[in-house]
């Protein structure tokens, strides 16, 4: 392995990136030396796709300038950034599933193959060939279109795309995070051949035991700030994780307590219920005052459906939900909400948020019935009101409440969408994965909320792909496989994962 | 702190693009001004003016709610028509202002529920719907005319022109629309369904009532367009309303609110654009441009407008 240098590739000189009102990067001032991974660590909005982003070419920095190998870089595209050396394997997936695998590796750069007015194919498909033996993925046609492959093989895809290139500079955004552990060792693999051969890489993430077991170096950057800088025999999780949050972290995270008695007043009663999407079938259930029931399960086992089906938003084949204390059967959204349910959904932009809208029009929006007087009026001052007091209670970040949502952070999204629900008062909360794409802060304090409500006599559905999450925060958990109930556990301090994982498949 | 700074100065540049539609206003009504050496404001010319200001208010008013919700609603000309033409024959028939007001509001109101049926049981994309409804109405209007070039209704509705009359309809019906839009559940509603139907639907917002409501109160827009063309006109022929529809178009986009609707959406937009349509169609024919050449310069501002306004859409959806 070569010897570490002390030479450096590239560096940011008092970046800033404003988006509108909002501050993404303010000043931050960092460098990678060759041979070096380094280790970008953050909470969600705290800056550090941005700055991949803009060292890509994907976007250009407001303020401040970048060096690469000492001379001033600004890479007006990401082709531009491809030329100079470097590459970045994007967070959301970059491919085009109507096409070839060869055409998505050299997408963009067809013209390199051309001769005279026609793309030379064969040649195209030989480099190919060359560009996936680099990632070891031979075994796979160059031929095949792109919508065959599964979400493992298109992201290692897109990884021998920026390969192909041959960076200089390789940075990872948040990549492992979709592949399973034979993708990870392959990504990891040519991390260590990128460092041997004396070029380096920028390894984003939000797992900090993967950037620690990875890296030599952490920055950890703070709400668009630059914090600090820990090098590898300095490592140590509780220190990072406070300068990542800023104040200290407590151990407290899921809940601590055991044996807590669950009344017997069921609230809700799920009966038979067969989804007409996904695979739900034949499932029942039963939701007591004050209890958060965990659902987990493979990814298709059914139990985003389920979520649905619970609160009136998909159409059911057979079965029925049932609000016990008035007996109404729920088939819409509508009677879900007037018996105070609440359902925060797995896919966040597209379902649960108006993006372009306000963050005090998304909070609103669930609250209309409980806001409007007689005349079906809302005031502002009332409604105001009602926004702040769950900016303030969620401290959601932004510059004001009349901040569109489609500039917030994953988590602060998250934060809003929490807000809508919390702040109409729902009695009973049907969350799916919602601690999804945020960070720890985020997640310790929906982990709070979610004791608090329970505490207050409210009753939560939590249905979760994260086992740990599920493990700490369950009365009672219920494990579905093939659509069908698999089996049930009661909440434990000696409850594992393993046991968990063999219900599930 | 630097911080700050920076921030203030990022609110002040929104700041300017919410009030952009404005500043054009009033740049055209000078520009006019100073081009036709002051005929565009000579006491003659407001009254046009107004009166042409009037119409196309009234109606992007009422049709801003629909546009709002998502619902692209190309019909208005057409409804226009046919209210206007069947409201004066029944006055002519009964000799009667009352019989004509009621007609008029009658069928704006029919319309508005017959669109939302629409809209709700067929499934197809509202603006094509609505294209072949404007084109429905426009030839149903041209049928009842027969072979009438024109119908005068001046017997009814009297040889003067009530102009106090027209301003208090048109300030106390944008008065109303502005508290829908802004203080009600059905406004907050059209913002969200047209913003993120699949949000709004799981936030339990019922997309076809709402739409019901914001073609009513278009319905309520085409009854006092169709009233007051009336009432000025004096009379109908077939292509009374002919230009409505576009007009309002091009007068919600230039106002400063996309056209697909939603949460940027707003109800200043119906009267600012109505401003700069008015000036727009009025000015040039003031400084003596063509009739071509006005639908050409036209079209080629609505389209720089909703380039701009769509391109700045796409600029901030920006990755984190």
């Amino acid at each position: 392995m070569a010897e570490k240098s002390d030479e450096i590739l590239f560096e940011t000189k008092d970046m800033s990136k404003f988006f509108g009102p909002t501050v993404a990067l303010n000043k931050v001032s960092l460098s990678v030396k060759r041979g070096e991974i380094l280790g970008l660590i953050g909470e969600n909005g705290s800056g550090k796709s941005t700055i991949s982003s803009i060292a890509a070419g994907i976007q250009p920095a407001s303020e401040g300038e970048m060096f690469l190998r000492g001379e001033a870089y600004s890479p007006s595209s990401m082709v531009d950034g491809t030329n100079a050396g470097v590459g970045m394997i994007v967070q959301e997936s970059g491919v085009v599933s109507s096409i070839s695998v060869a055409e998505n590796i050299f997408l963009g750069q067809a013209q390199t193959f051309r001769k005279f007015l026609v793309v030379n194919k064969k040649k195209m498909y030989e480099e190919s060939k060359l560009a996936l033996q680099t990632i070891g993925m031979e075994n796979i046609n160059p031929k095949t279109p792109m919508g065959m492959l599964d979400m493992e093989q298109r992201k290692l895809i897109e990884v021998a795309k920026v390969m192909y290139h041959k960076p200089d500079l390789l940075m990872v955004d948040e990549t492992t995070t979709a592949l399973s552990q034979h993708g990870r060792d392959i990504l990891y693999k040519l991390m260590d051949k990128q460092k041997a051969e004396n070029k380096s890489v920028m390894f984003i993430s939000h797992d900090l035991e993967e950037l620690m077991e990875h890296c030599d170096r952490l920055v950890v950057l703070r709400d668009g700030k630059y914090i600090a800088s820990v090098e590898k025999e300095d490592f140590e999780p509780e220190q990072i994780k406070q300068y990542m949050v800023g104040r200290e972290v407590s151990k407290h995270y899921y809940r601590e307590d055991f044996g807590k008695e669950i009344s017997d007043e069921v609230v809700l009663k799920v009966e038979d219920l067969t989804t007409a999407h996904g695979l739900l079938q034949h499932f029942s259930m039963e939701l007591h005052k004050g209890e958060i029931v965990g659902i987990g399960g493979l990814s298709h086992c059914g139990m985003h459906e389920l979520a649905k089906g619970i609160f009136g938003d998909a159409p059911l084949l057979g079965g029925k939900v049932t609000h016990v204390a008035s007996g109404e059967t729920i088939t819409s959204q509508i009677i879900a909400m007037k018996h105070g349910l609440g359902y925060v959904s797995k896919d966040r932009d597209k379902e649960a948020l108006v993006l372009t809208a306000s963050i005090k029009d998304n909070i609103v929006s669930a609250g209309l019935d409980k806001l409007k007087n007689k005349l079906g009026l809302i005031g502002s001052k009332k409604e105001r009101r009602y926004v702040q007091k769950q900016i303030d209670s969620l401290s959601i970040k932004c510059s004001d409440m009349e901040q569109a949502v489609q500039y917030l952070s994953g988590g602060n999204k998250q934060k809003v969408v929490f807000g809508k629900w919390v702040g109409r008062q729902s009695d009973i909360l049907i969350l799916d994965c919602p601690t999804r794409g945020v960070d720890i802060g985020v997640k310790q304090a929906m982990y709070q909320l979610m004791e608090d409500m329970i505490a207050e006599g409210k009753s939560i559905i939590l249905i979760s792909e994260e086992l740990s999450e599920l493990i700490g925060m369950s009365d009672r958990l219920i494990i579905l496989k093939d659509g069908k109930e698999s089996a049930q556990f009661m909440r434990s301090p000696e409850l594992e994962e393993g046991m968990i994982i063999n219900a599930m498949i | 702190m630097e911080e700050n700074t920076v921030t203030k100065k990022r609110i002040d540049t929104k700041k300017i693009f919410r009030y952009a539609p404005l500043a054009g206003l009033v740049v055209l009504v000078i520009f006019f001004a100073v081009a036709s050496k002051g005929r565009f404001l000579s006491s003659a010319n407001i009254k046009v003016l107004f009166n042409q200001l009037m119409i196309t208010a009234l109606i992007s008013t009422g049709g801003i709610f629909a546009f709002t919700a998502g619902a692209l609603d190309m019909s208005m000309g057409g409804c226009v028509c046919v209210a206007a033409i069947v409201a004066a024959f029944a006055g002519v028939a009964t000799n009667s202002l009352l019989v004509m007001l009621l007609v008029v509001v009658g069928i704006g109101i029919g319309l508005g529920l017959l669109k939302a049926f629409l809209a709700k049981y067929m499934d197809v994309p509202i603006f094509m719907l609505t294209i072949v409804l404007g084109m429905a109405l426009s030839a149903l209007g041209e049928t009842v005319m027969g072979n009438l070039t024109s119908l005068s209704v001046s017997d009814i509705v009297g040889k003067q022109q009530n102009t106090v009359l027209y301003i208090a309809i048109l300030v106390a019906f944008y008065v109303v629309a502005m508290i829908i839009f802004n203080y009600s559940t059905v406004g907050k509603s059209a913002k969200l369904v047209g913003g993120n139907p699949r949000a709004a639907d799981q936030t339990g917002i019922n997309a076809n009532k709402t739409k019901l409501y914001a073609f009513l109160l278009g319905g309520i827009g085409i009854a006092l367009t169709a009233f007051i063309v009336l009432m000025r006109t004096k009379s109908v022929n077939a292509s009374t309303g002919g230009n409505v529809g576009m007009d309002m178009m091009v007068a919600i986009v230039l106002g400063g609110m996309p056209l697909a609707g939603g949460a940027k959406s707003r109800i200043s937009a119906a009267l600012i654009g109505a401003g700069i349509v008015t000036a727009l169609n009025n000015g040039l024919m003031v400084i003596g441009t063509d009739s071509g050449y006005i639908q050409l310069i036209r079209g080629i501002l609505f389209m720089i407008v909703v380039f701009i306004t769509g391109f700045s859409y796409r600029t901030n959806l920006l990755p984190r």
